[in-house]
Protein backbone atom coordinates (compact mmCIF):
# COMPACT_ATOMS: atom_id res chain seq x y z
CA UNK A 1 0.00 0.00 0.00
CA UNK A 2 1.19 3.56 -0.90
CA UNK A 3 2.32 6.25 1.91
CA UNK A 4 -0.29 8.72 2.45
CA UNK A 5 1.08 12.37 3.08
CA UNK A 6 -0.13 14.36 5.32
CA UNK A 7 -1.39 16.38 2.28
CA UNK A 8 -3.27 13.92 0.87
CA UNK A 9 -4.96 12.82 4.01
CA UNK A 10 -6.17 17.11 3.88
CA UNK A 11 -7.64 15.98 0.62
CA UNK A 12 -9.13 13.02 1.86
CA UNK A 13 -10.77 14.97 4.28
CA UNK A 14 -11.76 17.41 2.17
CA UNK A 15 -13.15 15.03 -0.60
CA UNK A 16 -15.40 13.27 2.46
CA UNK A 17 -16.55 16.07 3.69
CA UNK A 18 -17.83 16.98 0.05
CA UNK A 19 -19.46 13.65 0.35
CA UNK A 20 -17.00 11.20 -1.71
CA UNK A 21 -16.66 8.36 1.33
CA UNK A 22 -14.38 5.82 -0.49
CA UNK A 23 -10.97 7.96 0.60
CA UNK A 24 -11.94 6.95 3.96
CA UNK A 25 -10.87 3.42 3.26
CA UNK A 26 -7.07 4.63 3.00
CA UNK A 27 -7.57 6.19 5.82
CA UNK A 28 -8.90 3.16 8.06
CA UNK A 29 -5.94 1.49 6.12
CA UNK A 30 -2.97 3.81 7.76
CA UNK A 31 -4.23 4.30 10.87
CA UNK A 32 -5.81 0.65 11.94
CA UNK A 33 -3.30 -0.91 13.12
CA UNK A 34 -2.28 2.53 15.19
CA UNK A 35 -5.82 2.65 16.60
CA UNK A 36 -6.73 -1.40 17.29
CA UNK A 37 -3.22 -1.49 19.95
CA UNK A 38 -4.24 1.64 21.34
CA UNK A 39 -7.67 0.09 22.11
CA UNK A 40 -6.07 -3.30 23.11
CA UNK A 41 -3.34 -1.51 25.65
CA UNK A 42 -6.36 0.07 27.37
CA UNK A 43 -8.84 -2.85 26.92
CA UNK A 44 -6.36 -5.81 27.19
CA UNK A 45 -9.07 -7.79 25.58
CA UNK A 46 -8.83 -8.48 21.65
CA UNK A 47 -12.56 -8.86 20.06
CA UNK A 48 -13.32 -5.62 22.19
CA UNK A 49 -10.07 -3.91 21.16
CA UNK A 50 -11.51 -3.81 17.53
CA UNK A 51 -15.02 -3.36 18.60
CA UNK A 52 -13.97 -0.03 20.40
CA UNK A 53 -11.67 0.38 17.38
CA UNK A 54 -13.98 0.27 14.76
CA UNK A 55 -16.49 2.29 16.23
CA UNK A 56 -13.82 5.39 16.79
CA UNK A 57 -13.60 5.08 13.34
CA UNK A 58 -16.90 5.05 12.10
CA UNK A 59 -17.40 8.33 15.53
CA UNK A 60 -14.28 9.59 13.37
CA UNK A 61 -15.87 10.14 10.41
CA UNK A 62 -19.00 11.23 11.34
CA UNK A 63 -17.29 14.30 13.12
CA UNK A 64 -14.81 14.81 10.54
CA UNK A 65 -15.88 18.04 10.13
CA UNK A 66 -14.93 19.14 13.44
CA UNK A 67 -11.20 18.26 12.75
CA UNK A 68 -9.18 21.09 13.04
CA UNK A 69 -6.56 20.75 10.31
CA UNK A 70 -3.90 22.96 12.44
CA UNK A 71 -3.36 19.37 14.18
CA UNK A 72 -2.42 16.44 12.92
CA UNK A 73 -5.37 14.00 11.84
CA UNK A 74 -3.63 10.77 13.56
CA UNK A 75 -3.09 12.57 16.90
CA UNK A 76 -7.23 13.74 16.71
CA UNK A 77 -8.26 10.01 15.54
CA UNK A 78 -5.84 8.56 18.78
CA UNK A 79 -7.50 10.57 20.87
CA UNK A 80 -10.72 9.27 19.57
CA UNK A 81 -9.46 6.03 20.03
CA UNK A 82 -8.76 6.54 23.26
CA UNK A 83 -11.74 7.79 24.93
CA UNK A 84 -13.90 5.36 22.83
CA UNK A 85 -11.70 2.57 24.63
CA UNK A 86 -12.15 3.97 28.32
CA UNK A 87 -16.38 4.23 27.32
CA UNK A 88 -16.07 0.57 26.29
CA UNK A 89 -13.31 -0.07 29.69
CA UNK A 90 -16.20 1.45 31.58
CA UNK A 91 -19.70 -0.16 30.34
CA UNK A 92 -17.78 -3.61 29.74
CA UNK A 93 -18.38 -6.06 32.55
CA UNK A 94 -16.40 -8.05 30.91
CA UNK A 95 -13.60 -9.43 33.20
CA UNK A 96 -10.24 -8.14 31.41
CA UNK A 97 -7.52 -10.72 31.05
CA UNK A 98 -4.33 -9.62 32.49
CA UNK A 99 -0.87 -8.72 30.59
CA UNK A 100 0.32 -11.82 32.05
CA UNK A 101 -2.33 -14.43 30.91
CA UNK A 102 -1.82 -12.59 27.30
CA UNK A 103 1.92 -13.94 27.47
CA UNK A 104 1.37 -17.60 28.59
CA UNK A 105 -1.52 -17.90 25.58
CA UNK A 106 0.89 -16.47 23.18
CA UNK A 107 3.92 -18.15 23.92
CA UNK A 108 4.83 -18.55 20.40
CA UNK A 109 5.43 -14.97 20.33
CA UNK A 110 8.92 -15.71 22.44
CA UNK A 111 11.88 -17.49 20.77
CA UNK A 112 13.68 -18.42 24.10
CA UNK A 113 12.96 -19.35 27.95
CA UNK A 114 15.48 -16.65 28.58
CA UNK A 115 13.46 -13.78 26.92
CA UNK A 116 10.27 -15.20 27.95
CA UNK A 117 11.06 -15.29 31.23
CA UNK A 118 11.90 -11.58 31.47
CA UNK A 119 8.83 -10.62 29.56
CA UNK A 120 6.81 -12.38 32.48
CA UNK A 121 8.56 -10.64 35.28
CA UNK A 122 8.03 -7.64 32.99
CA UNK A 123 4.24 -8.65 33.14
CA UNK A 124 4.20 -8.89 36.78
CA UNK A 125 6.08 -5.47 37.55
CA UNK A 126 4.12 -3.90 35.13
CA UNK A 127 0.89 -5.14 37.23
CA UNK A 128 2.22 -3.43 39.90
CA UNK A 129 2.52 0.26 38.54
CA UNK A 130 -1.09 2.38 38.79
CA UNK A 131 -3.39 2.42 35.59
CA UNK A 132 -1.83 5.65 34.22
CA UNK A 133 0.95 5.28 34.38
CA UNK A 134 1.26 1.42 32.48
CA UNK A 135 -1.08 3.33 29.82
CA UNK A 136 1.47 6.01 29.39
CA UNK A 137 4.23 3.32 29.27
CA UNK A 138 2.17 1.71 27.02
CA UNK A 139 1.34 4.12 24.53
CA UNK A 140 4.94 5.76 24.73
CA UNK A 141 6.35 2.67 23.34
CA UNK A 142 3.83 1.79 20.97
CA UNK A 143 5.99 2.66 17.62
CA UNK A 144 6.78 6.64 16.42
CA UNK A 145 4.60 7.05 19.68
CA UNK A 146 6.44 10.82 20.73
CA UNK A 147 5.97 11.80 24.62
CA UNK A 148 3.78 14.53 22.61
CA UNK A 149 1.66 11.98 20.95
CA UNK A 150 1.16 10.08 24.33
CA UNK A 151 0.75 13.66 26.23
CA UNK A 152 -2.40 14.81 23.38
CA UNK A 153 -4.01 11.46 23.53
CA UNK A 154 -4.06 11.12 26.82
CA UNK A 155 -5.35 14.84 27.48
CA UNK A 156 -2.96 15.43 30.08
CA UNK A 157 0.48 17.56 29.88
CA UNK A 158 3.36 16.67 28.40
CA UNK A 159 5.32 17.19 31.65
CA UNK A 160 3.01 15.11 33.52
CA UNK A 161 3.56 12.52 30.97
CA UNK A 162 7.17 12.73 31.20
CA UNK A 163 7.33 11.98 34.56
CA UNK A 164 4.63 8.77 34.10
CA UNK A 165 6.72 7.15 31.86
CA UNK A 166 10.00 7.95 33.64
CA UNK A 167 8.81 7.10 36.87
CA UNK A 168 7.04 4.03 35.43
CA UNK A 169 10.26 2.71 33.67
CA UNK A 170 12.33 3.46 37.19
CA UNK A 171 9.97 1.01 38.53
CA UNK A 172 9.68 -1.39 36.19
CA UNK A 173 13.51 -1.92 36.68
CA UNK A 174 13.35 -1.73 40.20
CA UNK A 175 10.82 -4.40 40.69
CA UNK A 176 12.06 -6.65 37.46
CA UNK A 177 15.87 -6.11 40.06
CA UNK A 178 14.01 -7.40 43.16
CA UNK A 179 11.58 -10.45 41.65
CA UNK A 180 15.04 -11.44 39.75
CA UNK A 181 16.55 -11.54 43.00
CA UNK A 182 13.88 -12.90 44.59
CA UNK A 183 14.09 -16.03 42.40
CA UNK A 184 18.05 -15.94 42.35
CA UNK A 185 17.28 -16.55 46.67
CA UNK A 186 15.07 -19.53 46.11
CA UNK A 187 16.86 -21.54 43.33
CA UNK B 1 21.13 9.79 47.98
CA UNK B 2 17.71 9.29 46.41
CA UNK B 3 16.87 12.78 44.56
CA UNK B 4 20.81 12.02 42.99
CA UNK B 5 19.75 8.84 41.93
CA UNK B 6 16.28 10.07 40.45
CA UNK B 7 18.37 12.67 38.33
CA UNK B 8 20.95 10.29 37.28
CA UNK B 9 17.39 7.99 36.41
CA UNK B 10 16.68 10.79 34.27
CA UNK B 11 19.66 11.70 32.63
CA UNK B 12 20.14 7.85 31.92
CA UNK B 13 16.85 7.44 30.88
CA UNK B 14 17.16 10.53 28.08
CA UNK B 15 20.16 8.93 27.30
CA UNK B 16 18.39 6.13 26.00
CA UNK B 17 15.42 7.98 24.36
CA UNK B 18 18.12 10.21 22.73
CA UNK B 19 16.75 13.36 23.45
CA UNK B 20 20.06 14.45 25.26
CA UNK B 21 21.68 17.47 23.06
CA UNK B 22 25.18 17.28 22.58
CA UNK B 23 26.69 18.56 26.01
CA UNK B 24 24.61 16.82 27.93
CA UNK B 25 25.04 13.92 25.67
CA UNK B 26 28.80 14.52 26.41
CA UNK B 27 28.66 14.73 30.35
CA UNK B 28 26.17 11.57 30.47
CA UNK B 29 28.69 9.81 28.72
CA UNK B 30 31.19 10.61 30.78
CA UNK B 31 29.58 10.30 33.98
CA UNK B 32 28.30 6.15 32.53
CA UNK B 33 32.59 5.76 31.62
CA UNK B 34 33.77 7.08 35.59
CA UNK B 35 30.42 5.13 37.37
CA UNK B 36 30.48 1.74 37.65
CA UNK B 37 26.93 2.09 39.45
CA UNK B 38 25.59 4.53 36.78
CA UNK B 39 26.48 1.78 34.52
CA UNK B 40 24.69 -0.84 36.48
CA UNK B 41 21.71 1.08 36.18
CA UNK B 42 22.22 1.91 32.59
CA UNK B 43 22.41 -1.79 31.94
CA UNK B 44 19.27 -2.26 34.62
CA UNK B 45 16.81 0.36 32.47
CA UNK B 46 17.92 -0.66 29.40
CA UNK B 47 16.71 -4.23 29.67
CA UNK B 48 13.47 -2.77 30.74
CA UNK B 49 13.63 -0.57 27.52
CA UNK B 50 14.57 -3.22 25.14
CA UNK B 51 11.55 -5.49 26.83
CA UNK B 52 8.85 -2.77 26.26
CA UNK B 53 10.09 -1.90 22.44
CA UNK B 54 9.51 -5.70 21.95
CA UNK B 55 6.74 -6.11 23.91
CA UNK B 56 4.42 -2.65 22.94
CA UNK B 57 4.91 -3.47 18.60
CA UNK B 58 2.00 -2.58 16.56
CA UNK B 59 -1.04 -5.33 17.08
CA UNK B 60 -2.81 -5.93 13.73
CA UNK B 61 -6.30 -6.09 13.29
CA UNK B 62 -8.47 -8.36 11.64
CA UNK B 63 -8.73 -8.73 8.06
CA UNK B 64 -11.75 -7.38 7.69
CA UNK B 65 -11.55 -4.26 9.79
CA UNK B 66 -12.21 -1.73 6.98
CA UNK B 67 -15.03 -3.16 6.12
CA UNK B 68 -16.81 -3.78 9.04
CA UNK B 69 -16.32 0.19 9.47
CA UNK B 70 -17.85 0.89 6.20
CA UNK B 71 -20.62 -1.79 6.89
CA UNK B 72 -21.64 0.11 9.80
CA UNK B 73 -20.68 3.92 9.09
CA UNK B 74 -24.13 4.55 8.65
CA UNK B 75 -26.05 2.81 11.81
CA UNK B 76 -23.56 5.21 13.62
CA UNK B 77 -26.07 7.50 15.65
CA UNK B 78 -25.14 10.73 17.55
CA UNK B 79 -25.02 10.72 21.23
CA UNK B 80 -28.35 11.88 23.13
CA UNK B 81 -27.87 15.47 24.63
CA UNK B 82 -29.40 14.23 27.68
CA UNK B 83 -28.61 10.90 29.56
CA UNK B 84 -31.55 8.34 30.03
CA UNK B 85 -30.47 8.71 34.08
CA UNK B 86 -30.68 13.19 33.86
CA UNK B 87 -33.46 12.94 31.62
CA UNK B 88 -34.74 10.90 34.91
CA UNK B 89 -34.04 13.06 37.61
CA UNK B 90 -34.91 16.09 34.80
CA UNK B 91 -38.38 14.47 34.67
CA UNK B 92 -38.49 13.78 38.75
CA UNK B 93 -37.83 17.06 38.97
CA UNK B 94 -40.97 18.41 36.83
CA UNK B 95 -43.37 15.96 38.22
CA UNK B 96 -42.54 17.55 42.00
CA UNK B 97 -42.85 20.79 40.89
CA UNK B 98 -46.10 20.24 38.64
CA UNK B 99 -47.23 18.42 41.90
CA UNK B 100 -46.52 21.38 44.24
CA UNK B 101 -48.23 23.76 42.57
CA UNK B 102 -51.21 21.68 41.89
CA UNK B 103 -51.85 21.36 45.64
CA UNK B 104 -51.63 24.97 45.75
CA UNK B 105 -54.19 25.91 43.04
CA UNK B 106 -56.09 23.48 44.07
CA UNK B 107 -55.89 24.97 48.33
CA UNK B 108 -56.90 28.18 46.64
CA UNK B 109 -53.15 29.92 47.00
CA UNK B 110 -53.87 31.58 43.77
CA UNK B 111 -57.26 31.83 43.43
CA UNK B 112 -56.89 35.91 44.41
CA UNK B 113 -54.00 36.86 42.73
CA UNK B 114 -54.49 38.78 39.66
CA UNK B 115 -53.64 41.83 37.88
CA UNK B 116 -55.31 44.33 35.27
CA UNK B 117 -53.29 44.27 31.99
CA UNK B 118 -53.97 47.51 30.09
CA UNK B 119 -53.20 47.61 26.43
CA UNK B 120 -53.51 51.57 26.84
CA UNK B 121 -50.02 51.57 28.34
CA UNK B 122 -47.96 49.07 26.41
CA UNK B 123 -45.31 52.27 24.77
CA UNK B 124 -47.17 52.82 21.34
CA UNK B 125 -47.54 55.84 19.18
CA UNK B 126 -50.37 57.80 19.65
CA UNK B 127 -51.21 57.90 15.93
CA UNK B 128 -51.49 54.02 15.48
CA UNK B 129 -54.45 53.74 18.43
CA UNK B 130 -57.40 55.19 17.44
CA UNK B 131 -60.02 53.29 19.08
CA UNK B 132 -58.73 53.04 23.88
CA UNK B 133 -57.40 49.52 23.73
CA UNK B 134 -59.22 46.37 26.03
CA UNK B 135 -57.83 46.11 29.62
CA UNK B 136 -57.40 42.46 30.74
CA UNK B 137 -57.29 40.95 34.03
CA UNK B 138 -54.71 38.21 34.47
CA UNK B 139 -55.79 35.55 37.26
CA UNK B 140 -52.51 33.64 38.79
CA UNK B 141 -54.26 30.68 38.74
CA UNK B 142 -55.13 30.46 34.85
CA UNK B 143 -51.33 31.17 34.29
CA UNK B 144 -50.51 28.26 36.35
CA UNK B 145 -53.14 25.97 34.83
CA UNK B 146 -51.12 27.14 31.42
CA UNK B 147 -48.00 26.02 32.88
CA UNK B 148 -49.07 23.11 34.23
CA UNK B 149 -50.27 22.09 30.58
CA UNK B 150 -46.99 23.02 29.27
CA UNK B 151 -44.88 21.20 31.75
CA UNK B 152 -47.05 18.00 31.30
CA UNK B 153 -46.16 18.13 27.80
CA UNK B 154 -42.41 18.40 28.27
CA UNK B 155 -42.32 15.84 30.82
CA UNK B 156 -43.92 13.38 27.82
CA UNK B 157 -41.74 14.46 25.61
CA UNK B 158 -38.76 13.77 28.07
CA UNK B 159 -40.27 10.65 28.86
CA UNK B 160 -40.33 9.77 25.29
CA UNK B 161 -36.61 10.95 24.29
CA UNK B 162 -34.55 10.43 27.22
CA UNK B 163 -36.38 7.13 28.65
CA UNK B 164 -38.46 5.61 26.25
CA UNK B 165 -36.65 5.64 22.97
CA UNK B 166 -33.11 4.46 24.01
CA UNK B 167 -34.91 2.10 26.33
CA UNK B 168 -36.51 -0.24 22.97
CA UNK B 169 -33.69 1.37 21.09
CA UNK B 170 -31.46 -1.29 23.52
CA UNK B 171 -34.31 -4.21 23.84
CA UNK B 172 -34.25 -4.46 20.07
CA UNK B 173 -30.11 -4.42 19.67
CA UNK B 174 -30.21 -7.01 21.96
CA UNK B 175 -32.81 -9.49 20.14
CA UNK B 176 -30.81 -8.83 16.96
Amino acid sequence: MAVITTEEEYLIIDQILAGDRHGYADLVNKYKSYAFTIALKVLDNKPEAEEAAQDAFIKAFHYLRSFNKQAKFSTWLYRIVFNTAISYKRKSRHQFQSIENTNIENPQETDSLEKDDKQMFVAKAMNKLNDADKLAIQLYYIKEFSLEEVAEILNQNLNTVKVRVHRARQRLADELKKILKEEALTL
Amino acid sequence: MEKRSTSNDDSLLNYLDGTLDSNELKRVELEIQQSTDMRVRLDELRAIHTILQRKNALEIPSKNFTQRVFNNLDSFKYPQAISPKNGMFLLGGIMVAVGITLSLISSGSFDSVSTPLSLNELPLKKEWIKNPLPTFLINAKQVMKVIMILATGLSFVLLDRTILRPLFARRSKMQL
